[in-house]
Formats: C-alpha cells, structure tokens, sequence
C-alpha cells in the first residue's frame, strides 16, 4: 500500500480521495438545503391554508385541524410533524397565522438547521364580501 | 496557487472545483423550475378564488378584492393592480364571470433586482354567474 501511495499512481489516487470527501460533503450540504427548502416550502404552505381557513371559517379549531391535515400531504417527508407549532390570530381585519417546525434533517454535521417561521395572512371573510357574514353563502 | 494549478497535482482540484459549481449552476436552475411553476399554481388559485367569490356572492368587486387578497398573500408585491381582470360574460343562454390573472414572471429575481428576462404567466377562471348556482 505504502509503495502504491509513493508512485504518482498512489498521489492521484490520494487526491482523488480528498477531493472526493470534499465533493461529497458539497452533494450532502446541497441535499440537506434542498430539504430544507423543501421544509420551508411545505410551512410556508401550511401557513397560507391555516390563516385562509381561519379567515373563511372564524374558528381556530378548524384552521389548527386544516393545518394539520396538510401534514399528510407529503409535508411530513420534510418535516417532523411532532414540531409543529400552529399559532393564528385575528389582527384588525386580517387573521394572521404562525407556523413553527422543525425540517426533518435538522442537523448537518456541526451545524443544526434552524427552526423554520413562516407566517401569513388573508383579509377576514366578511371584510371582503359585501354586507354581514350571515351572507356567507359557501359552507363552513 | 497558479503553480499548484498548472501542475498535474492540482488538476483533480480543478475538477472538483468545476463539478461544484456545474452543481450550483444546475440547483440553482432547478429552484428557478420550481419557482415558476409555483408561480403558475398560485395565479390559477388567485384566479379560481377571485372568480369563486364573484360567483357566490354576485359582485365583481368583492371578487375582485378577493383576488387582490390571495394575490398578497401567496405573491406578495408581484401581482400589479391592472393585473387582476374580473368580468362578466354572456352567451346566448347563461352568465359567466370570468377571472383573468396576468403576473410578469421575471427569471432569476432573487439573484438580481429585475431578474433575468421574463415570461408572462396567465391564468383564468370560469365560473358561472350567482343566478346559476341556485
């Protein structure tokens, strides 16, 4: 072995070896941010459906459970759904929603991805319809 | 550097150094993919739920205003006012409404401001006017 890494032989191989640590790490960090993102997204999604929810129906429950029941949507491949943190609110004419979760892969050698914050927010119903929500004519 | 570079040892770092950034190049081109082609999704949902609204409450203006809604809240700052078209149509026996969403798509905007040419991205959505649903 010793006299195969003398050889020029040997020191393409050697570099071939580092080189091929440091590709690897470079593959690994692109899937690990690619998950990440992923995550992101899938947050960034439920929190749009919770706060539409919420501004369509007025209730909490419902939002959390809509919020909840995106989860099964492939959500879960990219985060844990035991992290979820599901928070919505009214604000003024708007109901406001925050989603907390941590990505699936949450540690990448030293460093740990962080929890991902997403929020959003849709104008309340019977804001944008004409007249009193007791006019609201879709189903709750 | 240079004469690490010039010689034969460093060649392997050259290739690695180029596979690297073929990689970005090639990621970067696939968040691109995935950014437009969520862009078109969240036109047609700002165009389904604008017209939705129209049709279930009878006013182009509370579609209208809908759609402006969604419109903030999936693309922020990327759907201009004149952008959103709601109106009614009708044909010999029936009333629609109709929504028309237009969003400028520019490539690569998270790079640079103005991004790097552009498409137009349109959806539209058709539903019937509020007398047809009863």
């Amino acid at each position: 072995m010793r006299s195969v890494l003398k050889t020029q032989k040997g020191q393409v191989m050697v570099e071939f070896a580092i080189a091929m640590i440091i590709f690897m790490l470079f593959v690994f960090a692109l899937f690990a941010f690619g998950m990440w993102g992923a995550a992101s997204f899938f947050t960034q999604e439920i929190a749009h459906e919770v706060a539409r929810k919420y501004a369509v129906t007025d209730s909490v429950t419902q939002a959390e459970s809509a919020g909840k029941g995106l989860m099964g949507r492939m959500a879960y491949v990219f985060i844990k759904p035991e992290t979820i943190q599901i928070e919505v609110r009214k604000e003024g004419t708007s109901a406001v929603s925050e989603i907390k979760a941590k990505p699936r892969i949450d540690k990448y050698f030293v460093f740990h991805m962080p929890y991902i914050t997403k929020t959003s927010e849709a104008t309340l119903e019977h804001y944008i319809r004409e007249g009193s929500k007791d006019q609201y004519v879709g189903r709750y | 550097m240079l004469g690490v570079i010039r010689s034969r040892k460093g060649s392997i770092f050259v290739e690695t150094a180029v596979a690297c950034i073929t990689l970005v190049v090639f990621l970067t081109c696939c968040v691109e993919i995935f950014t437009l082609i969520t862009t078109e999704m969240y036109i047609s949902k700002i165009a389904r739920e604008g017209g939705r609204e129209a049709s279930l409450t009878g006013s182009e203006s509370a579609g209208a205003a809908k759609a402006r809604d969604v419109a903030n809240q999936y693309l922020p700052g990327k759907v201009q006012s004149d952008g959103i078209r709601i109106y009614k149509a009708v044909d010999e026996n029936k009333s629609h409404v109709i929504c028309e969403v237009t969003v400028d798509y520019r490539f690569f905007s998270s790079l640079r401001s103005g991004g790097i040419g552009g498409r137009s991205l349109h959806a539209q959505a058709v539903y019937p006017w509020w007398d047809e649903n009863m």
